[in-house]
């Protein structure tokens, strides 16, 4: 066996170009693998990310009436003990920031006409550490001292036709189910790829909404964000075992992660995630076709070098032993060049990313994400896709040096 | 001498009718329009006309109601919403779909809704008469509407789930009809304004037989009311106002 390897090398260094481009071959498709990979699993996470950050937070804590209602958005089941929740989270890992916020219904008039909104009032202070809404705006964040400051989402304020600076009128129902109205300066506008922010959200603080929505302070909600973690399966672990433990602290309150407030939208991206593995399994497929197709014309080119060695006393075990080792050798450089190739590639990707928002037409693409896409590494798939590259020159190397070691001596040599 | 003495008892008459006037107070004023306004029972049909922007949508209706238990029944009679009741018990409200053969309960915020589309909310057209229960009432002037003398009166909430902060009203000085009414915020802001179009007397009653509910926060948003073939204290049996007939 040890001669058999020795001599399978020796042939690989000796046809140096077939090598190479069998090689190469093999790479290609490995690296196209690897970056395809990336960009798709950086695609969803960047969509889940988006989500986590600017709608769902990692975990969304209510009363549990509250939650059974929570489409009319009551502003009748407040939390009674936002105190005791708030220091019972610092005091767990990876929590990285807490607040409260109260959804409300309303409408937004400017005297014309009337357009129904989400109402989001937010702790100015505390919002953000869970939020990412601050780098989607155009303006100015709340003011300590402001009175009656809003802030709309920026497709909202061009469907009434308002600009930064302008006067808005809110109207909604206060906690008693009372009409009330009144103008607000809007200091800000969030311009995200979310449309629901977009063209259904106001956002007020909770000093605003005690005297428009007599609130006396009732939260409804309270968002936790968990640290992000470049592991998504971990991320997901963390954010699991928080719940977890928020549940069986606060077993009557209602603790959703995002998994499941956002369950509609990840079952999309994971359908998404199979239509992606049947174009990846397509890719994988191309690069095997040219697998086997170099090194079938590899073994071929050698069928009267196979005669000679029959001629010499080789059985034709041995030829089908040497010619896969060849394959093997072939397959692992092959897989070393694509790895290096599309790891380096991918370093790029995932440390500069792709600036989509550069592209013309992106605002209006439906991308759910602003500025650069990077990609992901998929540890995973890198191994599968290494082993893959070998496995398929082995097998690509078994079938035409089996035909060729069955025919005779004397054919095999005059083979052209 | 004795015309001296009809002029002088006249006058006194006449001085007395004026300091009674001026000596009535904000809740008598709104338990004579309760007088005025009251019936056992009422059968009408009538049209809502919605207003908004350039579209006018017509829909009309047939009304049966019953003051002891605030009860109404209503059908829509127009082809868009044929065969589609209400059924107001109390403060519940049920509707119920003809297509899809469903009644649906409407209750909380969506009793805020304009209904059918209109600028009446359910919650205007069903409220019942327990204002002086939730308002501070107080006259706050004296006005004239279409030549007709009236008080001005201010409902200020004395709770807080009212569902309007304050009100004003115009009531008619000789009749206790209200001419009138503006709803405001909290805020202060003018949310509706409603104004009585005609009035038909019925025996000793005075009665809005047209009015206009208008929307302050849309610009050209109002919806004309109108109430015919009146019938008062008509026999209604109990069942007219069951979940049984609505579905019926």
């Amino acid at each position: 066996m040890g001669t058999l390897i020795k001599i399978a090398w020796r042939n690989v260094r000796r046809h140096k170009r077939r090598t190479f481009l069998s090689a190469l071959v093999i790479a290609v498709g490995l690296a196209m693998f690897i970056l395809m990979n990336s960009i798709m699993t950086g695609w969803d996470r960047a969509n889940i990310d988006n989500l986590i950050e600017l709608s769902t937070s990692s975990i969304r804590i209510s009363t549990k009436e509250y939650a059974d209602d929570v489409e009319s958005l009551p502003l009748k089941y407040g939390l009674q003990n936002v105190q005791e929740l708030t220091t019972f989270l610092q005091q767990q890992e990876y929590v990285a920031g807490i607040t409260p916020r109260t959804q409300f219904l309303g409408q937004l008039s400017n005297w014309e006409e009337t357009i129904p909104v989400i109402g989001q009032v937010v702790n100015a202070k505390t919002d953000p550490t869970v939020f990412a809404l601050m780098n989607y705006f155009e303006g100015n964040y709340f003011s300590d001292e402001g009175e009656n400051e809003i802030i709309l989402g920026k497709g909202l304020a061009e469907e009434m036709g308002v600009q930064l600076g302008d006067y808005i009128t809110l109207y909604a129902l206060t906690k008693y189910e009372s009409r009330n109205a009144d103008e607000f300066h809007i200091v800000g506008l969030l311009n995200t790829t979310d449309p629901n922010i977009n063209l259904n959200t106001i956002m007020i603080t909770y000093e605003t909404a005690d005297g428009f929505l007599d609130l006396e302070g009732l939260v409804t909600e309270l968002y936790v964000s968990v640290e992000r973690r470049v592991n998504y399966n971990l991320f997901v672990k963390d954010v699991q075992q928080l719940q977890s433990k928020l549940q069986s602290r606060f077993p009557e309150l209602q603790i959703d992660s995002f998994l499941k407030i956002a369950s509609g939208f990840l079952k999309l991206t994971e359908q998404k995630k199979a239509f992606g593995m049947i174009f990846m399994l397509i890719i994988l497929a191309i690069a095997a076709v040219g697998i086997f197709n170099s090194v079938l014309m590899s073994v071929y080119e050698r069928i009267r070098e196979i005669g000679v060695l029959r001629a010499q006393g080789m059985k034709r075990g041995e030829i089908v032993t040497l010619f896969l080792w060849e394959g093997g050798f072939i397959g692992i450089l092959g897989s070393i060049l694509g790895l290096i190739i599309g790891c380096g590639a991918n370093i790029y990707f995932v440390l500069v990313g792709i600036p989509l928002d550069q592209f013309s037409g992106f605002e209006t693409s439906g991308i759910p994400f602003l500025g650069r896409m990077h990609g992901e590494w998929n540890i995973g798939a890198i191994i599968f896709v290494f082993l893959f590259g070998i496995i398929v020159a082995i097998a690509a190397s078994y079938l035409p040096s089996r035909m060729a070691s069955k025919l005779e001596v004397t054919k095999a040599i005059r083979y052209v | 001498m004795k015309r001296i003495i009809i002029i002088a008892l006249l006058c006194l008459f006449s001085i007395t009718l004026n300091a009674q006037e001026e000596n009535i107070t904000g809740e008598e004023i709104l338990r004579k329009i309760d007088e005025n306004e009251y019936y056992d029972t009422i059968e009408y049909t009538g049209k809502m006309i919605i207003h908004i922007d350039d579209q006018i949508r017509t829909k009309e209706l047939a009304v049966q109601a019953r003051s002891e238990g605030h009860k109404a029944l209503v059908e829509f009679t127009n082809p868009e919403d044929y065969g589609t009741k209400y059924l107001l018990i109390d403060d519940e409200l049920w509707i119920y779909f003809p297509t899809e053969e469903e009644v649906v309960k409407i209750s909380g915020h969506m009793l805020k809704e304009g209904m059918m589309g209109s600028d009446f909310s359910y919650e205007d057209a069903l409220e019942s008469s327990k204002i002086s229960e939730k308002y501070n009432v107080e006259i706050a002037a004296q006005d004239t509407i279409q030549n007709h003398p009236c008080w001005v009166l201010k409902l200020t909430a004395k709770v807080k789930d009212v569902p309007y902060y304050s009100r004003k009203l115009w009531i008619d000085k000789e009749h206790f009809f209200t001419w009138k009414e503006e709803m405001y915020a909290k805020s202060g802001k003018l949310l509706k304004e409603m104004n009585v179009l005609e009035i038909k007397q019925f025996d000793d009653r005075y009665f809005p037989v047209k009015s206009e509910m208008i929307n302050k926060l849309r610009r050209n948003s109002k919806t004309v009311f109108i109430m015919d073939d009146i019938v008062f204290d008509v026999f209604l049996p109990d069942d007219v106002f069951s979940l049984r007939n609505l579905q019926h």
